[in-house]
């Protein structure tokens, strides 16, 4: 199981803000493209350029996940 | 290893209180202090405030690091830094860095490694609200050029 989190615009065109996804997955890029099949919602949100962590971490699309990880979906930070 | 003192609220901070703060590091002989406000313009006219929202999980420990960074960076006794998030109208204050050091150059310098780092790695994303609705902020170029030249 893996917990997914989206955040800004993201969260906003994808109308979600978390989801459990109970597939496997061993990549971050595995995990992604699941995720772009969802709704075309999801794809659009998805098309756009985005920044992923991993247990709060920032990861990449090639980072390995296992069971119980948290992943975040989010776009180019604009804090500050 | 400089003292740290990270926070993340939806309250007004208190510049007063960052002063008073670093003003306890008797080793210094330089406070640099820095804070961020909410422009009543974008590129399309007037706005209205800024929503900022992040990732409650991640966002201290992000900026706990990047204080940690600039601590084996540069020369400093203590390290300040507050973030608001939720709703800010235009004019508040969003962000307040300071530091204290032994010199004023490393001073300056690390107030302004911590503005691009966080700019870049913090997890915040800011919608500016207008007339006509949300529009979410876009990463801008600027900002990561600053940041690649450290």
């Amino acid at each position: 199981m893996l917990k997914v989190l989206f955040f800004g615009q993201i969260r906003e065109l994808t109308k979600c803000s978390d989801l459990v996804v109970t597939d496997e997955f061993k990549h971050v890029n595995e995990l992604v493209e699941h995720l772009r099949g969802l709704s075309e919602k999801h794809e659009l949100a998805l098309s756009y350029g985005f920044l992923v962590a991993v247990n709060q971490e920032v990861a990449e699309l090639t980072t390995s996940l296992k069971d119980g990880d948290e992943i975040a979906i989010f776009p180019p930070v604009t804090g500050g | 290893m400089a003292e740290i003192f990270v926070d993340v609220t939806t309250d007004e901070f208190d510049q007063g209180a960052c002063y008073t703060w670093l003003r306890q590091d008797d080793s210094a002989g330089a406070i640099v202090i820095f804070t961020g406000l909410v422009r009543d313009f974008n590129q399309d006219g007037k706005i209205k405030g800024l929503f900022l929202e992040h990732y409650p999980a991640m966002t201290k420990n992000v900026l706990i690091k990047i204080c940690q960074q600039a601590s084996e960076r540069f020369d400093l006794g203590k390290i300040y830094l507050v973030h608001r998030v939720g709703e800010l109208l235009n004019h508040a204050e969003i962000v307040i860095v300071g530091v204290s050091s032994k010199h004023r150059e490393q001073a300056f310098l690390a107030n302004q490694f911590i503005m691009d780092f966080l700019k870049n790695e913090a997890p915040f994303w800011k919608k500016e609200l207008t007339d006509q609705g949300g529009v979410w902020v876009k990463a801008k170029q600027s900002d990561e050029a600053s940041y690649k030249k450290w």
